[in-house]
């Protein structure tokens, strides 16, 4: 179980996410959502250690993450927002080194990644450098990276950016497979529709607060209602939609 | 359609900043102030040059024609040194003169003609070329021509000057353009690299080692001409003479030599510019950047096989083969790290070439000062090069990889960079300093050297190492920050200093062995204190891997001072 006790964020003053608290259970998945900018990427960051909280505190397993910080990494596959990657690696050299940075035995580690490419369709391209890859091959760079190792807890930040039709549903097979299976998964997307299919259990973050945290069926009744699109624009959507088109199309043609 | 005298304009600017590979020097450099600097750096250098070489010809009593004669090895030394700074600015501009992806992205779907890009990227790089010729010439230039000569002088050595540092620079201009007529993109790009180090070595080997030959006797032997047949500087000594009316027959066939291959270069180099643009513009959008890294290739076979037998720990053998593919691959940092062994290879050729020429007392077969000093100079370099390197990153935001998987202690990955070190500079320093020596010297005094240099290899990485927290290349690099301004002259006279206090005492130690063996037992503890140092720095408990230069401040600093405005203002 995953648990955030009122996690705040500040950068030069400026509060990014404010007094966030929630539960990620195991076997569940749950949806991270937001507008851009409401501070979900950052929230995942605070979880993954790459950046601090200003305050509150994160707990894994029933433990502080910060008490034993490399226990909780080696639990830990985490599919970042940008694909942000070594580019002049090739596909099969990134995973080794994460693979290597990990500790995996050389013989586990081979298998795992030549599994690993056939199963992406990237066997082909293995050799090629990450630099000429496209936007969904390297997202499956990523996602391979993040479960090369088995992880318990493992934290998406928009993991279908990029990916086509087939792959997409295999990663949300795969997903739903792995909490089925006890890991305790959070995947913040603005894929509404994806979501709203996947997860159990929805947390929705407005200006870097938590305006909602409950179950899909439980928020539909709630509101009164039908789609989690609906309940999104009006929690989270600050914009008429209509307004502004029109205002946008008038200064296009202006 | 905008103006194209406008487009012409704003992209000569823009070109104009981009000759110097901003990447390669710092993330956040202020264009005009480096290139500022790179200009007085320059002209810092040929005053210092004018300081040297022309009071003696203010004060000579020789007549005007003795002097005129005594002055060609110092012209020679100008020409040369005109050649060598056009050649190492073409090194530096190397990815700039060429039409690149980004420009192809960029300009591509813009209303710009490919001949107003063109234009520009050319003018710029004239202009480039000829802000740097005349720095390197601001002092030199101004006062050297007028002695002992007349007013044919100064247009001849300017007009030479600039021939002269034409021509190198169109030498790699028309390299590239070959190569990139002849290969594939993908190739190019892959050669391009490799050709720029080889270019960079070209040009300090011709500085460093081009013979003293610019004496009448020397200029007229026969045994000579062949060699003057492949020195540049001389041939453009020979068209300087021929500019200011020099009669002298031994130059007649230098200046035609420099006058035919200027430009036979410099229309070649034409040729395949223009081309290019015409040609490589779309080519470049339609073919990928980076060619596959072939994994049958021997080479990455080797590698992968040697690290997994040298190194038992997968955490070793990460750092090892993300350390050694990023040298391999990444242009900058190869280059930086080439720049460092050039300048270890010119003063290593500065030494090794009283003993080339045959004019030291001692054969080179034999222990001398100069061949202790090479392999020393070679490794030190080394070292130090790749240590600096190892500072700048690569995709500094994929960095995020080895902080989510730093599950070892900082000490066991500071320990992988320490082995990494040693693989792969300074083994191969020691391996190959070994086949040399060994081929030149008596056997048992070979050994000694290669000892004392795999001793030194330990120390010195040690001692480079020493407070160093990143894993190579995954930390944020602050320009500036080592003050080499300030710092650069006292390591420049500790360093000689210390180089020649030391291949004097190893000269002298290796004259006896108990006197040897003392000398190695003080290096072995040296050595010995220099890793135990480190290794305890590294495994302190308060030790953390640094992935940022400058850590977040934990107060923020509003820096209101001087900004506040005066109500009455």
């Amino acid at each position: 179980m995953l648990e955030l006790r009122h996690i705040t964020k500040r950068f030069s003053g400026i509060p990014a996410v404010q007094d966030v608290s929630f539960i990620a259970r195991s076997g569940e998945i749950t949806g991270y959502l937001g507008p851009n900018g409401s501070g979900k990427s950052t929230t995942l960051k605070m979880i993954t250690g790459l950046i601090d909280p200003t305050d509150g505190d994160i707990f894994f397993a029933g433990e502080p993450i910060r008490r034993d910080r490399i226990a909780f990494k080696q639990r830990l596959g985490y599919v970042p927002e940008e694909p942000h990657l070594y580019s002049h690696l090739t596909g099969f050299e990134y995973l080794e080194m994460v693979g290597q940075l990990r500790g995996l035995p050389e013989r586990t580690l081979a298998l795992k990644i030549d599994g690993f490419l056939r199963l992406l369709s990237l066997h082909g391209d293995r050799y090629v450098a990450i630099s000429s890859y496209s936007k969904g091959m390297r997202q499956k760079v990523l996602l391979a990276a993040a479960l090369l190792h088995n992880p318990d807890l493992l934290l998406l930040d928009e993991p279908f950016s990029g990916l086509d039709v087939n792959s997409a549903l295999v990663l949300r097979s795969v997903i739903r497979e792995l909490a089925v299976r006890g890991k305790v998964v959070l995947f913040s997307s603005h894929e509404l529709d994806i979501v709203e299919r996947v997860s159990s259990r929805v947390i929705i973050l407005h200006r870097g607060r938590v305006v909602a945290n409950d179950s899909i069926e439980q928020l539909r009744s709630l509101m009164a209602l039908p789609t989690l699109e609906d309940i999104f624009s009006q929690l989270a959507l600050e914009q008429d939609t209509e307004a502004v088109t029109r205002q946008m199309i008038d200064l296009i043609e202006a | 359609m905008p103006s194209e005298r406008r487009q012409f304009a704003l992209l000569h600017r823009d070109f104009l900043f981009r000759m110097v590979d901003l990447e390669l020097l710092s993330s956040h450099g202020d264009v005009q102030k480096l290139l500022g600097q790179f200009g007085t750096l320059l002209a810092a250098f040929s005053f210092v040059l004018a300081v040297l070489i022309i009071p003696k010809y203010g004060t000579s009593r020789l007549s005007g024609p003795v002097l005129s004669v005594a002055a060609w090895g110092d012209e020679e030394f100008l020409i040369s040194t005109t050649m060598a700074v056009a050649g190492l600015f073409a090194v530096i501009a190397w990815n700039t003169v060429l039409p690149d992806r980004r420009d192809s992205y960029v300009l591509g779907p813009l209303p710009v003609r490919i001949r107003t890009i063109f234009a520009a990227k050319l003018t710029a790089m004239l202009t480039a070329l000829g802000v740097t010729i005349f720095a390197v010439n601001a002092f030199t230039g101004m006062a050297f021509p007028w002695f002992g000569a007349g007013l044919r002088a100064p247009a001849a050595y300017w007009i030479t000057m600039t021939a002269a540092g034409l021509f190198v620079f169109c030498v790699f201009l028309a390299v590239q353009g070959l190569a990139a007529h002849l290969l594939s993109y993908r190739l190019f790009l892959r050669v391009s690299g490799f050709l720029q180090i080889v270019a960079l070595f070209a040009t300090l080997s011709f500085y460093f080692l081009t013979p003293p030959l610019a004496t009448p006797h020397r200029l007229a032997a026969p045994e000579n001409q062949q060699l003057l047949a492949w020195l540049p500087s001389f041939w453009f000594l020979g068209l300087f003479q021929q500019l200011r009316g020099h009669s002298d027959s031994v130059f007649a066939p230098l200046a035609d030599r420099a006058v035919r291959n200027f430009s036979l270069v410099v229309a070649t180099a034409a040729g395949t510019y223009l081309l290019m643009y015409l040609r490589h513009m779309r080519r470049i959008v339609e073919e990928p950047d980076i060619a596959p890294a072939d994994r049958t290739r021997p080479a990455a076979r080797f590698t992968r096989f040697a690290a997994s037998r040298i190194f038992s720990s997968p955490l070793d053998r990460a750092i090892l083969l993300f350390t050694a593919r990023t040298l391999v691959r990444s242009r900058q940092h190869r280059f930086l790290l080439a720049a460092y062994a050039g300048v270890g290879l010119a003063i290593a050729f500065a030494y090794a070439k009283s003993l080339v020429y045959g004019f030291s007392r001692a054969p080179w077969t034999h222990v001398t000062l100069p061949g202790l000093t090479i392999g020393l100079v070679l490794l030190t370099f080394g070292v130090i090069g790749a240590r600096a390197v190892f500072a700048l990153p690569v995709a500094l935001r994929a960095n995020w990889i080895f902080r989510l998987t730093a599950i070892h202690r900082p000490c066991a990955y500071l320990a992988a960079v320490r082995k990494s070190l040693l693989a792969l500079v300074a083994a191969p320093v020691c391996l190959a300093s070994a086949v040399a020596y060994l081929s030149i010297w008596p056997g048992g005094a070979a050994l000694e050297h290669i000892t004392v240099l795999l001793v030194l290899s330990f120390l010195l990485t040690d001692l480079s190492l020493y407070r160093f927290r990143k894993i190579p290349f995954a930390c944020s690099y602050l320009p500036g920050k080592a003050n080499l301004k300030v710092k650069f002259g006292v390591y420049a006279g500790a360093f000689g200093a210390i180089l020649s206090a030391g291949t004097a005492l190893e000269f002298v130690a290796m004259q006896k062995l108990s006197r040897f063996a003392f000398l190695l037992a003080v290096l072995l503890v040296m050595a010995f204190w220099a890793a135990r140092r480190r290794a305890e720095f590294a495994a302190s408990p308060e030790n953390s891997l640094q992935f940022e230069e400058v850590p977040p401040a934990d107060v923020l600093i509003l820096d209101l001072a001087g900004r506040i405005v005066s109500p009455t203002a």
